[in-house]
């Protein structure tokens, strides 16, 4: 896997891999997940956000996936945290970590710059561990059960049938970027020919997108469809384990907490 | 046929039909269709012949612009539909429009559980459907993890677990490897000879027909060019080109050997690989004594 | 294109106030199509997996960027549908790693209302005064995607605290590839229009 993630592997490791976070409940991971994430938004304390990040990063030694997954995973999240923080340590104020004389300027970046910088990094990478966490290791079917017994039945019906055909619209793009690459690709041509070659061209495939919809709908509906999507609920029950998961990594982040901050209330 | 035609156990019956879509394009014109209880119906033709048009009047997706369509009884109009829709399921051509659901036990269960019933009978049911076209170790993957053939028989396994009395398939094994198709034949088989279902197969490959057909339709430009038993159709050929079709390869081979001298006997019809096998074993044999 | 793609970018209160917006919009929105035909629901949830699904691709055009075509849909769905499925997309949008719970809220605003539904509405609206096809599209998806940027950077500016530089680099990224996304947007509308697809006058 290069540098962006592979979601077909992804996919693939999540349904058919084996770990300890795989037998997990998936409700008893998305709480953790989400006790997580909302610790991570709501503290700026250092320590507090390295001893989330250790915590998570342990969850993610759980999962027995190799550091390529992470890697690739964290690369879009890193990339934006990065981007968004990199100008801090020059432009906040404070006391001067290094001087760089320029010509006719001297570039400062300050203490309070970088840990500032480096503060938003923890958070951007933290959070994205935890999400990955459940995605590595639950089958898409189960998270989008689970989050879709909490949607109105419109609502779910988007979100199933979305999910479904993703994959299917994927596929048809790789078909396409073959059937345009075989053709001799598009570095050829002006700007404005891109456009109009790459703007026909989805046009053409949302047309057929389209029509695939109504076949959809008909075999829906004759099969008895009626705007609400009903489905068989996965086997699976909330065990002693899955109950033991979630209390010990709800304590470990109330000890965390407390040991970080000595029970202070983080600035929001 | 005109007795056969108004015989009791017709299970389907479309009279005088015709379809004409919006844009004035006459898809189908005047026919004179029907279906007896138990049997498989195969609706031969070249594409664009009107199959699919005729298939789809079959549960009510089409209405007819003309004639009515009459199944158990029922006339298939729109508030029919429901009624119409438990007793007459749809296979249709690309499995993909018709897998929906996020893994293939969820979309076999999909009919039942709109159907309302209990969730015993409903996972009574999936259990049966997978048995019977053979997905039981596929049921928890995901619909494009599944192979051509597999996607086809869940496509069918979804339709199964609403217990239809018909089964209606366009093109069921069209692009799909050799042993897939056969595996596929082989559960329609079945499902007629065991299950008592009614088939109505829609195909341009003579080979589905030879091996299920009881009764054959030969369709080109929306209108039906002939109807009879497949021995009798598959015989004439002339009537075969006109549909742009060729006959099984049993009866071209017999053809040719008859044309090289071979005595054989003008009723002598093999549909299949294994009658044609006998056929010339027969003809070896007694060429030998 | 103009969302926050990360988890853990805004502070906690502004999180919860643009959850807040946005499940007010969202039962909006589930109002208003309480009724709708299940034919369009559907129709709205493929064109949402085509959006997602395009979303990733990198328009080898000039430089690499990508597009999110939720203006495209807001005009193809309608308001309502168009927001619901800007939900939805950016749901999947977090199992991918392409942005996070917390903020969900806030891109869900984003994407739902300042380019889907302004999208929508700018399209009908300047149906007299742009009787073409083509162009409308283009200025519509155009205003609503530089307003969303606009957006966008303001809710930064509002909760985190950024560097100005950081905003002015971000506006003109976004701005940049707002003028790619209406140019083939407005070919696809045009494409649609032509094929005399009855897409381009679903209300």
């Amino acid at each position: 896997m290069g540098l962006f993630p592979d979601f077909w592997l992804i996919n693939e490791y999540a349904e058919n891999g084996d770990s300890p976070l795989h037998r997990i409940h998936p409700i008893a991971k998305l709480v953790t997940v989400l006790a997580i994430t909302v610790l991570v938004v709501i503290t700026y304390n250092l320590e507090t956000l390295v001893a989330l990040l250790l915590l998570t990063f342990f969850l993610c030694l759980l999962t027995r996936a190799s550091p390529r997954y992470f890697i690739s995973w964290l690369s879009v999240p890193f990339l934006f945290g990065f981007s968004i923080s990199i100008m801090l340590p020059f432009t906040v104020p404070g006391r001067a970590l290094l001087s760089v004389d320029l010509l006719l300027f001297k570039v400062t970046l300050s203490i309070e710059g970088v840990m500032q910088g480096l503060i938003i990094i923890l958070k951007v990478v933290t959070a994205a561990l935890a999400i990955f966490m459940v995605v590595l290791t639950t089958s898409h079917f189960e998270l989008l059960y689970y989050v879709q017994k909490a949607f109105p039945r419109t609502l779910s019906v988007m979100l199933l049938l979305t999910f479904r055909y993703v994959f299917l619209v994927i596929d048809e793009m790789k078909r396409m970027r073959e059937a345009v690459g075989a053709r001799g690709g598009s570095l050829i041509r002006t700007f404005f020919e891109n456009i109009k070659l790459f703007g026909n061209i989805l046009g053409a495939f949302l047309i057929r997108t389209m029509e695939r919809a109504e076949r959809v709908y008909t075999a829906m509906e004759v099969r008895g469809f009626d705007g609400t999507i009903r489905l068989l609920s996965p086997h699976k029950k909330f065990s002693a384990t899955d109950m033991a998961f979630l209390v010990s990594s709800l304590s470990s982040l109330s000890l965390l907490l407390w040991i970080t901050t000595e029970v202070e209330i983080l600035a929001i | 046929m005109p007795s056969d035609q108004n015989s009791n156990d017709n299970i389907i019956e479309a009279c005088c039909i015709e379809h004409v879509y919006p844009d004035g394009t006459r898809a189908i014109c005047n026919l004179e269709f029907y279906v007896k209880k138990g049997e498989c119906v195969a609706i031969l033709g070249p594409n664009g012949a009107g199959k699919t048009t005729l298939l789809l009047h079959l549960n009510g997706i089409l209405l007819p612009t003309k004639g009515s369509v009459i199944v158990k009884g029922i006339p298939v109009t729109k508030r029919n539909l429901p009624k119409i829709r438990k007793i007459v399921g749809m296979v249709f051509q690309n499995p993909d429009d018709q897998l929906f659901a996020p893994t293939v036990e969820q979309d076999v269960a999909f009919g039942p559980l709109c159907q309302k019933l209990p969730i015993e009978e409903v996972r009574r049911r999936v259990e049966w459907a997978l048995k019977v076209t053979g997905l039981e170790e596929v049921r928890h993957k995901p619909p494009h993890h599944l192979s051509g053939g597999q996607k086809k028989r869940a496509a069918i396994a979804g339709v199964l677990a609403m217990r239809p009395e018909i089964l209606v398939l366009d093109e069921p094994v069209a692009g799909l490897d050799p042993e897939s198709k056969m595996t596929i034949l082989g559960i329609l088989k079945d499902l007629k000879e065991r299950g008592g279902l009614t088939l109505v197969i829609a195909t341009h490959d003579v080979e589905v027909a030879a091996i299920l057909a009881d009764r054959i339709y030969l369709m080109k430009n929306g209108s039906i060019i002939a109807e009879g038993e497949p021995r009798r159709i598959f015989s004439d050929e002339e009537l075969l080109h006109m549909a742009s079709l060729y006959p099984p390869k049993p009866i071209r081979i017999v053809r040719m050997l008859r044309q090289k001298g071979v005595p054989i006997p003008e009723d002598v019809v093999p549909l299949t690989d294994e009658e044609l096998a006998d056929l010339i074993a027969n003809v070896v044999i007694s060429g030998r004594r | 294109m103009a969302h926050i793609h990360s988890e853990a970018v805004l502070p906690m209160t502004w999180c919860l106030i643009w959850w807040g917006a946005a499940l007010l919009m969202l039962g909006v929105s589930l109002f208003k199509t309480r009724n709708e035909n299940p034919r369009r629901i559907v129709r709205t949830a493929i064109l949402a997996a085509f959006a997602f699904g395009v979303m990733q691709i990198n328009v080898p055009v000039a430089w690499g960027i990508h597009l999110d075509f939720m203006p495209l849909i807001g005009i193809l769905s309608g308001p309502y549908l168009g927001f619901l499925a800007a939900f939805v997309v950016n749901l999947f949008c977090i199992m991918i790693g392409h942005g996070g719970v917390m903020v969900a809220g806030a891109n869900t605003i984003l994407l739902g209302v300042f380019e889907a539904m302004l999208a929508y509405w700018l399209f009908t609206s300047l149906r007299r005064v742009i009787p073409r096809v083509l162009v409308r599209g283009a200025v519509a998806t155009f205003v609503s995607l530089v307003i969303s940027a606009f957006a966008m950077v303001g809710m930064l500016a509002l909760g985190a605290a950024l560097s100005p530089a950081t905003y002015l680099i971000l506006l003109i990224a976004f701005v940049g590839a707002a003028v790619v996304e209406s140019l083939i947007t407005a070919v696809i509308l045009h494409y649609l229009s032509q094929m005399g697809s009855e897409l381009v006058e679903v209300k």
